[in-house]
């Protein structure tokens, strides 16, 4: 696969929304969740909304967008391993969606994200604040998920941490533009033959209040 | 007096002081008592966190009522932090033991936040009510991150 200089259109719309709502979310989640008391109610509707969106994405991840589709970007144990020998070559075979290791990580965010908010649905916080999914568990079970959420946290920063790190590495080292990526839609590197992404904003907002209807669901249980 | 009477006096002074030195809680009585105060005091907080979220209508006279009951327990709960019961199995972080003169404060702080609350909550201003019941329930956070187990 060769590169071309010229820009490809590679995230729609909906995508980008959904990458940096989750980023403004997590930041204010992660801030709120240590202020505790009063700006726990809030937290909570953060995870919400967190919860939708990831729910969008895993929807978008089957019906959306060629290069949003997993099945375009979730690669085989071999192809990642092919694929982790030249990561620090500075020109590493470009991809018109996720690398085969980088399409890991994204599903480890998503995963570990997921995970983050199912604990905090059953947390407590030892005062007055409850998750809607509280009153299904016991005391015990819902203080182990307390403790759960609170050490997933810590874990979800770390992996953040790496995400912002390696962004950089690409960004800086190998000259494939990232960042802009993901804020205009366009790489200035990509395979010769890609995909068209076709944007469909009537469908993303479909599945958008699908999403929040679920979890409007689920919080009223 | 006869050899008897005296007896029987010494008997009944001797059964007295080993009745009072019996009377020193057990760590593990001491535990429970401390976990039992906290429990009230979370339990009478929880309707107040509700009103003060919306999550139920505000209820002035309740509310006064709730705030009440906490002045009343929180002075109670450092009664339960006896010496003996330092190592006993609890969720109080070993922290709380090697840092008393804060640890205790904490307690002064929460007697004075909570009797403050009821004070307030007699004058009827909701909004006063809701800012001191926020600077209490703080309290018994910040103690909770520093002293408490995690969990």
């Amino acid at each position: 696969m060769n590169s071309t200089s010229k820009n490809s259109y590679i995230w729609d719309l909906p995508t980008r929304v959904c990458h940096w709502a989750l980023a403004l979310l997590f930041i204010f989640s992660w801030w709120s969740g240590r202020e505790g008391g009063m700006f726990l109610q809030y937290h909570m509707l953060c995870g919400y909304c967190v919860l939708s969106l990831i729910l969008f994405r895993f929807l978008w991840g089957f019906f959306g967008t060629s290069s949003s589709l997993f099945s375009n970007f979730l690669c085989g144990p071999a192809e990642v391993w092919r694929y982790s020998k030249t990561i620090f070559h500075r020109k590493s075979a470009p991809y018109f969606t996720h690398n085969p290791l980088g399409g890991w990580a994204v599903m480890t965010m998503l995963l570990v994200l997921l995970l983050q908010i199912v604990t905090g649905l059953f947390a407590n916080d030892d005062l007055f604040n409850e998750g809607p999914l509280y009153p299904y568990v016991s005391s015990q079970l819902s203080d182990f998920f307390t403790g759960i959420h609170e050490v997933i946290a810590y874990f979800l920063i770390g992996l953040i941490l790496l995400h912002i790190l390696v962004i950089a590495f690409y960004q800086f080292w190998k000259k494939q533009y990232l960042v802009q990526a993901m804020i205009t839609g366009y790489l200035n590197q990509v395979p010769q033959k890609s995909l068209i992404v076709s944007v469909t904003l009537r469908r993303a907002l479909f599945f958008l209040v699908l999403s929040g209807l679920m979890v409007t669901l689920i919080v009223n249980l | 007096m006869n050899n008897r009477t005296l007896w029987t006096l010494f008997l009944v002074v001797l059964m007295s002081v080993t009745q009072y030195v019996y009377s020193e809680p057990k760590p593990d009585d001491a535990v429970h008592y401390r976990q039992g105060i906290l429990m009230a005091l979370g339990w009478n907080v929880g309707p107040m966190g509700a009103m003060v979220k919306g999550k139920v209508p505000y209820d002035a006279e309740r509310f006064r009522f709730l705030a009440k009951r906490l002045e009343l327990l929180a002075p109670m709960v450092r009664e339960g932090f006896i010496e003996s019961s330092r190592s006993a199995e609890s969720d109080t972080r070993p922290e709380a033991w090697e840092n008393l003169e804060d640890f205790n404060q904490r307690f002064s702080e929460l007697e004075k936040v909570s009797s403050d609350l009821a004070a307030i909550t007699m004058n009827g201003d909701r909004e006063a009510v809701v800012k001191q019941f926020i600077a209490t329930v703080n309290v018994c956070k910040d103690c909770h991150d520093n002293y408490r187990v995690k969990r």
